[in-house]
């Protein structure tokens, strides 16, 4: 179960993230906010594509599943915002289980590209529904009225400790049994499955748990940006970012995401203030990623941890 | 008459979208990897096209598809040389469909940068607004003309595929990969030629396409999804499977573009959807 280490975790990440959200200035918080949504993005895409070797290239459709849930209820019913946030979760997580019995047919890549168009029909519906504002999209009116006060200060609270609870969360659920079998299908899903593993119900379990994950990100994204457009939420962008991120900074480890979002939010910013466009920030993002998957295809974090292990250790064992 | 006119345009349609989905059959058959750049060489294969036009306007309708086609072939090989041939190296297949969505993303913020977001057609002066008549029939010669070359393609490759030396050394490649090697296949070079061929064929069809609509450096992930849908729905490795589900869901498409003009390639998806969720309710998929 839970160790004593990680109760000081979360009580510490608790206490940051209160701490931060009642003294940062409101700028850098809106900045941490999409840190903290992508890593978290980019964390439940890895647990999938990573742990449970379901690759998908169709996640940005429950991040605009779930902001636009989230939008709907919040507008149209007198549920306090940020329950409603954690109702969007659930109703996601359940609405995924027929979405994954279906799309499982379909394996690896065929798996990955049918997300595409999952995601791309559920982009273009939207933008047809007119009762979810069309093209146009919506504004965030909880109850009728307009959000009051600072929404970003709150939604960092929850991001930051959503952040740390993750983390800490999985690396609890890895020492379950599910979580072994989880790690055992990472290795190699023919032995797992050898071994007593129920493949297709675990996929089924990773895949419901990180649309729920994914649409909760999404939601509170959204809650920060005040307004949705299909065009916005369902954008391919998502996909990339929690792509490249998990890519570059490690497949299949708890650390990789957080290394990786650091890097791309890092280039991104050195970039924009530097004068270079989007479209050339791109550009390098995806020859890193390609130069990364064909040096170490699984990622900076696994090529690096045991080199700077064995930095410490040898470091440590010369002063002794 | 306008059901006729109707069935011709999906014809053609279909035929456009049969032949991306043939590339990417191609490349996903001998290759084992889902080419997700595949949509980007379409679109550059249409940018080829305009900016030849736009510098020579008089330039023959066969050049400018030559054209396209071998700048499309040069830089599918470049890519299969320098990045994909690596990644397939490794024992996860999914590294090198990666790899690909890598360089996707790279060749179409390089397209964006280079030629601007805008749309773009293909100026083909009067062809476009010609008609030719068969016995009291009046058809577009340039739907037409599309519908010819396509199937040309189509007769092309079945040809270099099921009669050629090379096409022997692919479908011996294609089944036993090891087994091909030993009988001194060079593979590294049939990998390439494959390269070459199907993203050449993505250049035909981009040039094709921007004559009937335009293009933007956007359209590649559209294109990519018709194709990816072509081929499941196709089968791999079936050039008339792809032929087949190109005529589907170009039918759709013109057919639901009539009922509802705003609706994108809503329509097309939903069809593949809907046979999807009909062949894992069947059990039938592979």
């Amino acid at each position: 179960m839970i160790r004593i280490s990680e109760l000081l975790v979360l009580a510490a990440g608790l206490m940051a993230a209160i701490l931060g959200a009642l003294f940062i200035d409101s700028g850098l918080l809106f900045l941490l906010c999409e840190v903290l949504v992508i890593f978290l993005l980019a964390q439940m895409w890895n647990l999938l594509a990573g742990f449970s070797g379901q690759m998908s290239l169709g996640h940005q459709a429950f991040v605009g599943l779930g902001a636009y849930t989230l939008f709907y209820i919040a507008n149209h019913t007198a549920i306090p915002l940020w329950l409603v946030l954690a109702l969007v979760p659930c109703l996601i997580g359940l609405l995924a289980i027929p979405l994954g019995l279906v799309m499982f047919h379909l394996k690896q890549a065929y798996f990955a590209v049918g997300m595409w168009v999952v995601a791309e029909i559920l982009m273009q519906l939207t933008a047809k529904a007119q009762w979810l504002g069309g093209t146009s999209g919506m504004t965030l009116r909880p109850g009728g009225t307009m959000l009051s006060g600072e929404p970003e200060r709150p939604a960092f609270a929850i991001a930051a400790f959503g952040a740390v609870a993750l983390v800490v969360a999985l690396r609890v659920f890895l020492r379950t049994r599910l979580g072994l079998a989880t790690l055992a299908l990472r290795e190699n899903e023919a032995a797992a499955a050898s071994a007593g593993v129920d493949v297709k119900r675990l996929h089924l379990i990773l895949f419901c748990l990180t649309a729920a994950g994914t649409s909760a990100a999404g939601g509170l994204y959204y809650i920060t940006s005040l307004y949705i457009t299909p065009q916005d939420a369902f954008q391919i962008n998502w996909m990339i970012t929690m792509m490249f991120v998990t890519v570059i900074g490690g497949l299949g480890t708890l650390t990789g995401p957080a290394l990786g979002t650091i890097i791309l939010i890092g280039a991104r910013e050195a970039m924009t203030a530097a004068g270079y466009s989007g479209g050339q920030y791109w550009i390098v993002m995806g020859a890193a990623a390609v130069i990364v998957l064909l040096l170490a295809p699984r990622g900076l974090w696994p090529a690096l941890a045991p080199r700077i292990r064995a930095a410490f250790t040898t470091s440590t064992k010369s002063k002794a | 008459m306008m059901m006729i006119e109707l069935l011709f345009q999906g014809l053609t349609l279909g035929g456009l979208y049969g032949m991306i989905g043939v590339g990417l059959a191609l490349s996903f058959g001998i290759l084992r990897v889902v080419n997700l750049a595949q949509g980007e060489l379409i679109t550059i294969g249409a940018f080829l096209a305009v900016g030849m036009i736009s510098l020579f306007p008089a330039l023959p309708l066969a050049l400018v598809l030559a054209g396209a086609f071998l700048g499309c072939a040069a830089l599918g090989v470049a890519m299969q040389a320098l990045a994909v041939e690596r990644a397939m190296a490794f024992r996860d297949p999914m590294v090198a469909m990666l790899v690909t969505f890598g360089l996707a993303v790279i060749l179409r913020n390089a397209l964006v940068e280079s030629v601007g977001a805008n749309l773009r057609g293909l100026d083909i002066g009067g062809l476009g607004q010609a008609r030719v008549t068969f016995g009291g029939l009046s058809l577009g010669l340039l739907p037409l003309l599309t519908l010819g070359i396509a199937l040309l393609s189509f007769g092309g490759l079945a040809l270099l595929i099921f009669r050629t030396r090379f096409g022997r050394q692919v479908r011996a490649l294609s089944d036993r990969p090891e087994i091909a090697e030993l009988m001194g296949i060079r593979i590294r070079r049939v990998h390439a030629q494959v390269a070459a061929l199907s993203a050449g064929l993505a250049a035909l069809a981009g040039v094709l396409l921007a004559m009937r609509a335009s293009v933007s450096p956007f359209s590649g992930v559209a294109h990519l999804l018709i194709a990816f849908e072509v081929v499941v729905l196709g089968g791999i490795g079936s050039i008339r499977g792809a032929l087949g589900a190109g005529l589907l869901l170009g039918m759709t498409q013109v057919v639901s573009a009539r009922f509802d003009g705003n609706a994108g390639l809503l329509y097309v998806h939903l069809v593949f959807f809907v046979i999807l969720v009909l062949r894992a309710i069947s059990g039938r998929l592979s």
